[in-house]
């Protein structure tokens, strides 16, 4: 198990940070924090919607993440303003590469 | 939901209460209890308070802001840390019903911020909004706020910086830990505050809030509710002040 950290300043929006928890070993993603100045409305959100990072393959998807995140946005009725699903997915590639 | 709002005239408490008193009025507009509100304050002790989804040892500067006997909160809003120095800033809020706002967000924030924005003229002081949710002179942050919108209320609340101590402040905040030099020399530059640009005293910084705030909407000053204190109380106590709450990311 191993901890990793990737972040950025998105162009136009705000500084995201991803704390990602990574076991080696299984190539899967135990847990992810995403941290930063952004806005997600409603803010309890992000719980669940770090939660879809849990238990995913290495080499990531980012292709599916930016689905997934996506489609949890539009699911949960909430809107993320100053981070967009396509940061929040190089992010975890870049941290999980 | 009612449209006249209720400003209230800034009075100083401490950081758990502010953020306290912030959600008492919400529930309370919420609920159809209190009226739509504006209203100013100030902190004290001086203080600093971190957006919903920030990493609280990312960005401040802990032993520093307990040295300094200052305190640091958890806002219900996201966005950024944000230095609240007891005398060189007035914050302010609105809270009211989601209707009276556009939907998109960065246009509503363009809007209420366009009040501060009419409050510096009445300085002398030409500003200008940088979306998402700042206030520019001359390329420099002089306010920044934050919006959450929830059960169709919608809660915003920002600082306009009346004097700037730039080495208590970079001092406090880490900007991400190894970014602090980086970070800490531009910052240098990008903020400002009212006494770069204008010998306006504070007092008069807060009456042009006022005059701004009631220009903008109909508005009878107010006080807070007996109710919205005792509510407040219980949140700073059980909430704001508790490491559950400040130091859950």
């Amino acid at each position: 198990m191993r901890s990793a950290v990737a972040k950025a300043h998105v162009a136009g929006g705000k500084r995201i940070r991803l704390d990602v928890e990574i076991d080696d070993d299984a190539k899967e993603i135990v847990s992810m924090r995403i941290t930063g100045d952004f806005f997600l409305l409603p803010e309890e959100a992000i719980a669940d919607m770090e939660k879809i990072f849990a238990g995913m393959s290495i080499p990531v998807d980012t292709a599916g993440i930016e689905r997934s995140v996506r489609g949890f946005l539009a699911g949960r009725h909430a809107r993320l303003v100053g981070a967009t699903p396509e940061a929040i997915a190089q992010l975890a590639k870049e941290a999980t590469s | 939901m009612r449209r006249t709002f209720r400003l209230i005239l800034p009075e100083e408490f401490d950081a758990y209460m502010n953020m306290a008193l912030e959600e008492a009025i919400y529930e309370a507009v919420r609920d159809g209890k209190s009226p739509p509100t504006i209203r100013l304050f100030s902190w004290k002790p001086s203080a600093v308070s971190i957006g919903y989804f920030q990493g609280i040892r990312n960005e401040v500067n802990l032993d520093e802001v307990h040295r300094r006997g200052y305190q640091v909160v958890r806002r219900i809003t996201g966005g950024g840390a944000v230095f609240h120095d007891n005398e060189g800033e007035t914050t302010y809020s609105i809270i009211a019903g989601e209707d009276l706002f556009p939907k998109d967000i960065t246009k509503s924030y363009e809007q209420i911020c366009g009040i501060l924005i009419s409050a510096l003229e009445r300085l002398g002081i030409k500003a200008t909004f940088k979306p998402i949710n700042d206030i520019l002179v001359d390329g420099r942050k002089i306010s920044g706020s934050a919006q959450t919108r929830r059960m169709g209320v919608l809660v915003q609340h920002g600082t306009l910086l009346y004097s700037v101590d730039q080495d208590t402040l970079f001092g406090l905040l880490n900007g991400d830990a190894d970014e602090k030099t980086r970070l800490t020399r531009s910052k240098r530059k990008v903020v400002t505050s009212v006494t770069e640009h204008s010998d306006a005293t504070k007092d008069d910084m807060i009456d042009a809030l006022v005059k701004a705030f009631s220009s903008a909407y109909t508005v009878g000053k107010g006080d807070y509710t007996k109710e919205e204190l005792l509510r407040a109380g219980e949140l700073s106590r059980d909430k704001y002040s508790t490491d559950a709450w400040n130091f859950q990311r």
